[in-house]
């Protein structure tokens, strides 16, 4: 189970300060007090991951919108949050919940893959045809995954969530979320197959 | 690409390529990987898998952290708002309670012009209502462990009348949610109005010429 108010496992750019190195616990508990700063903080730690998450689930245009309306509701409703789970799980709910509100109101699900024209959010990008053409295939791949599979996946392999962590997220159970995630994988595997 | 009959191996690849693994977990799960070919073809695929799925907008941080600012914690607000609550009812219960005695001290005074006496000392409905909210230093009466009210209503001067004292006490910023809770308590408890009442040894009346005196 992840610490309450555990700090970004991947790092962000922490600063010296202490304040910059607190974890999630203790910006909330600052920003409670008044500590704007906190807020920022917070907000730089985790918008990208909830950027990526949102991502994940094919939207394009709208995702700088949801991962703003994504904070406001997490910081509108502190009450709500007991620590029992990280800050970035909670997040992660609350945007998942908004994809899915906007969706349903849409009444259109996209599952359009990540375009390339999107700015890289990863520092270390790969180059070389092979690996484009690699990681093309796998997106691909991805984007066929069931939308259960798909948010598994990407909880499970690229913001590396628990199980556990992932159940809360999808207000689910830790067996079915790790059942979810052997199915994509092996979806995966079979499309590097054919 | 075949599976790993080791699924408890493969259950750890997200974590290894995470770096949440412990010590004696990463180390196993990296000798695994020394001599299996399947496991360590899956972590490449986990690791393609990363790269190509981390790809979204850049978020703007100040915007975003602007909207932030502009939300109150709901627990500031929820706290406001029970404040808000005691300080109105205790502001309507002091009004009526204020109500009453003006009520009665007219009602005294009528009957003292009956009497053809001078004004009466009652303007003590007032006084007599004040002093029980001025008697409340709450905590320091109410057990052990609350820390005493930075100023307390005193008795107030003769002059003072309950109204006031209640705009005082409505109006001051530093009594606390715990003293408000008390004072409320008080007034709910105070039986002041028996106080107001007409005391049981009615004025008499001045004697009338043609009653029969015996």
């Amino acid at each position: 189970m992840t610490e309450p108010g555990s700090s970004d496992r991947r790092g962000g750019a922490v600063g010296t300060r202490a304040v910059e190195c607190a974890d999630d616990a203790d910006l909330i508990a600052r920003w409670r007090r008044g500590d704007e700063r906190a807020a920022t903080l917070l907000v730089e730690r985790h918008a990208d991951a909830v950027a990526r998450f949102v991502a994940s689930f094919g939207v394009r245009d709208e995702i700088d919108e949801l991962v703003q309306d994504a904070f406001v509701r997490a910081f509108g409703s502190l009450d709500g949050f007991r620590g029992q789970s990280s800050f970035r799980t909670w997040l992660f709910t609350i945007a998942r919940n908004l994809v899915r509100d906007r969706a349903r109101s849409a009444k259109v699900r996209r599952q359009v893959p990540i375009e390339e024209e999107h700015a890289v959010t990863d520092p270390d990008p790969l180059s070389g045809a092979v690996a484009e053409e690699t990681e093309e295939r796998i997106r691909r791949a991805v984007a066929v995954l069931s939308p259960m599979q798909r948010e598994v996946f990407t909880l499970r392999v690229v913001e590396g969530l628990s199980y556990k962590e992932i159940a809360e997220v999808l207000q689910s159970t830790e067996g079915a979320a790790r059942v979810h995630y052997h199915n994509a994988m092996r979806s995966i595997k079979e499309c590097f197959d054919e | 690409m075949n599976d790993c009959p080791r699924g408890e191996i493969r259950d750890l690849l997200p974590d290894l390529m995470a770096g949440s693994l412990d010590d004696g977990t990463r180390a196993r799960v990296e000798e695994h990987l020394h001599s299996c070919a399947e496991c360590a073809a899956e972590l490449e695929l986990l690791r393609v898998a990363r790269t190509a799925l981390s790809r979204a907008p850049a978020m703007d941080i100040a915007k975003i952290a602007g909207a932030v600012r502009g939300a109150k914690p709901a627990v500031a607000r929820t706290t406001a708002s029970k404040r808000d609550w005691r300080v109105a009812a205790l502001a309507a219960a002091v009004a009526l309670m204020v109500t009453g005695a003006l009520w009665l001290s007219t009602s005294r005074e009528r009957q003292s012009q009956i009497a053809a006496r001078g004004p009466d000392t009652v303007a003590a409905p007032n006084t007599t209502v004040a002093p029980s909210i001025a008697r409340t230093p709450v905590p320091n009466e109410r057990g052990a462990g609350r820390t005493p009210p930075p100023a307390p209503p005193t008795r107030p001067s003769p002059g003072v009348s309950a109204a006031e004292v209640a705009v005082a006490i409505v109006s001051d910023p530093e009594m606390g949610d715990a003293e408000l809770d008390a004072l409320l308590d008080d007034i709910r408890s105070l039986d002041g109005l028996t106080e107001l009442e007409p005391s049981e040894e009615l004025p008499s009346l001045p004697a009338v010429d043609g009653d029969v005196q015996r």
